[in-house]
């Protein structure tokens, strides 16, 4: 009941945002004229191969929704962080009020 | 101001309270926002997936209604006291919610733009509902510019109070008996819709219900934390020394 429906697989070919600049361009790309020297990586360093891990695989399922979603946690997460800590300073500064106050009164 | 120095020593809320609700709100929250974005709603034209908006539009306004409900209520209390915390919890209480009731007319403005006014450009369509939530707001701001326009803390205290009382009872008829009186996006003109068994498929009302209490949670926590800080604010501004 709680899972959302998964619409489509991962697909990268039929994308125009599926090749990343580091990975390598597709056949039909015109020829780098930039050089090797001008490239960002090392022309020995192997390119990673496309992870097909399950965490990946549960990620990019249902069009992405879970990537929202886990921006959307990070965000609550934070702000909740922000809570606390306002809550740990407002306490130390009742403290140390409250101890001057019930100083003054005892004078 | 003798009343209001000994409501002044005594703590705002109990610690264990406190963090009992903080807890709940946290857990129940990701809760919400977890099956907000993966649980099962019904397929409809026009709303599509924009009705996973109900977890997190219409709770807004619950928790503005409850902030001015408890606002009002420490203000009636000021009136009978005079005490000066009763005037500081109204204050705040109405501030923090006025901060949900704003972001509920801009969530409110969003979904209506991309939803059932998608292609129009219309970002405000005159909604009775939407139009009398403006309207509360602008009463409630009165309120504040009241408040911080009198010097003297006991005749700002009541008058700030009185205005208050006045301005809770606009909320029902402009949040609810207005709107519904009149055709609109909202629920509610073909009867209440707290009874009724078709306005919210019964799924929904899982993740529903408990975003609206976890939402009026996070008003108290918010409104708490405020209310602790004024309180210092008044300790510190009565012993400049410290």
């Amino acid at each position: 009941m709680w899972i959302h429906p998964v619409h489509s697989v991962h697909d990268l070919s039929t994308r125009d945002l599926s090749t990343h600049p580091q990975q390598e361009p597709p056949a039909d790309a015109p020829a780098d004229t930039t050089g090797p020297a001008f490239d960002t990586t090392w022309a020995t360093t192997r390119q990673a191969e496309p992870s097909t891990s399950r965490f990946e695989e549960t990620m990019v399922s249902g069009n992405k929704i879970y990537v929202v979603l886990a921006v959307v946690l990070i965000i609550w997460f934070g702000l909740v962080l922000l809570l606390f800590r306002t809550d740990r300073r407002l306490s130390r500064l009742e403290q140390q009020v409250d101890a001057n106050e019930s100083d003054r009164s005892q004078v | 101001m003798s009343t209001s120095s000994a409501s002044t020593a005594e703590p705002i809320v109990s610690s264990s309270l406190y963090r009992g609700v903080r807890a709940a709100v946290v857990l129940v929250l990701t809760g919400v926002i977890v099956a907000g974005f993966l649980g099962w709603i019904p397929e409809l034209k026009i709303i599509e997936q924009s009705a996973r908006n109900l977890y997190f539009h219409v709770p807004m306004w619950f928790t503005l209604m409850a902030a001015t409900v408890l606002s009002a209520y420490h203000s009636f209390r000021y009136l009978q006291t005079g005490d000066a915390m009763r005037d500081i919890r109204a204050s705040e209480a109405a501030r923090v919610g006025m901060a949900f009731g704003l972001l509920g007319i801009v969530t409110g403005m969003v979904w209506a733009r991309f939803t059932w006014y998608e292609g129009t450009g219309k970002w405000w369509n005159f909604d009775p509902k939407q139009s009398m939530a403006a309207v509360l707001l602008l009463i409630y701001g009165a309120y504040f510019v009241l408040r911080d326009g009198i010097d003297d803390p006991d005749k700002r205290g009541r008058i700030a109070a009185v205005y208050n009382l006045f301005a809770v009872t606009t909320m029902p008829f402009l949040l609810y008996i207005v709107p519904r009186q009149m055709q609109s996006l909202h629920p509610g003109s073909e009867g209440s819709p707290a009874f009724s068994q078709t306005d919210l498929a019964p799924a929904m009302r899982w993740v529903f219900y408990p975003s609206v209490l976890a939402f009026i949670g996070l008003f108290w926590l918010l409104y708490t934390q405020r209310v602790r800080l004024a309180r210092l604010k008044t300790l510190l501004r009565r012993t400049p020394e410290l």
